[in-house]
């Protein structure tokens, strides 16, 4: 089976992120792993839900290059700069996926501009609501 | 009467203008420099102001050596890190552009990463009002997320205006985001 790279990058890139966020302070390990589980399954039903309404404009498949830069911030800020930080990281990654999801395909959609601040909107507060639901503090 | 409705219509749309650059930062680009610069220089240093004086109330509340002039300081220090972080991520731009042998003017894409700190305003001042109200930590919430948003935007454009391919897009994305996050470092243990 040939191994997709995108898919390879952005296995890596969660892979990090949770490693990253269980040594963080603001959560055992199991709520770390319990919350990330959630961010990725809020960000693919987010996905799905705005290809099923749009598939003409909206791309099914994420692009994970989008999110690789917040995992090398995020260990560069933990190991170099000692930020105790997880939460900005995160949600800011899988933002930057979401959006880019949306605006891969972008044509001439009038409705284009309402889409992506819709999704950012959303993904933020379903990604807040979560955290909040993990107990990680904010 | 005419004259003040036909100043507040302009007004109005001017202000309709920035919020559709600030959504779309990439079109700054293509605007004329002179006239959205300006306009656009304000956002990211009004982002790192409040970023920075949600950070000196943080200070205010629990070191009790944080006065009022030290946190009007600070907030200073903040607009002028702001206003590097901007020139910087501006440069990587260039420079991605010459690694991807694209010229990409340096100076013009200032514009569009004036204008990507546009949502990440928004959100620093949500966490401001949120701080004063509930007094809520919201520093690395709010202020952090909001740069980091602001990144986001930028690297978009990074991407669409050097057309430079995606792994390269997205290293030089990272040294973008490595600088932004030392303008951070050198705020959150500013000794003022």
């Amino acid at each position: 089976m040939k191994l997709d790279k995108n898919l390879i990058i952005g296995v890596s890139s969660l892979i990090i992120t949770v490693i990253c966020g269980i040594f963080s302070l603001n959560g055992g390990i199991g709520t770390i792993l319990l919350t990330t589980f959630f961010y990725i399954a809020a960000t693919a039903g987010i996905i799905i839900l705005y290809s099923f309404l749009l598939p003409k404009y909206v791309g099914v498949t994420a692009d994970w290059l989008c999110f690789m830069p917040f995992p090398i911030m995020l260990v560069i800020s933990r190991a170099i700069l000692g930020w105790d930080l997880f939460m900005p990281f995160c949600v800011a990654g899988f933002l930057a996926v979401t959006i880019d999801t949306y605006t891969r395909r972008s044509g001439k959609n009038k409705n284009e501009t309402l889409i992506i601040a819709g999704s950012g909107a959303a993904s933020v507060l379903v990604f807040a609501i979560i955290s909040l639901c993990g107990g990680i503090v904010l | 009467m005419d004259k003040i409705t036909k100043i507040g219509t302009e007004f109005l749309r001017s202000l309709c203008q920035i919020g559709r650059l600030c959504i779309h930062p990439e079109e700054a680009y293509r605007k004329s420099y002179s006239e959205y610069l300006f306009a656009g220089v304000i956002i990211p240093c009004l982002t790192y102001l409040f970023f920075a004086l949600n950070l000196g109330i943080e200070r205010l509340s629990f070191l009790s050596s944080a006065t009022g002039l030290k946190t009007t300081l600070l907030v200073f220090f903040g607009i002028i890190v702001g206003a590097v972080t901007v020139a910087a991520l501006s440069a990587i731009a260039y420079v991605t552009g010459r690694v991807s042998n694209k010229k990409v003017n340096g100076f013009r894409f200032v514009g569009c990463v004036e204008y990507s700190f546009g949502i990440a305003l928004i959100i620093e001042l949500i966490g401001l009002i949120t701080r004063l109200i509930t007094h809520a930590n919201t520093t690395s919430s709010f202020g952090v997320l909001g740069i980091f948003v602001a990144l986001v935007s930028v690297f978009r454009c990074l991407q669409t205006i050097t057309g430079a391919p995606k792994h390269i897009c997205a290293c030089f994305a990272a040294v973008g985001g490595i600088l932004t996050m030392l303008g951070l470092n050198i705020l959150f243990f500013a000794s003022f």
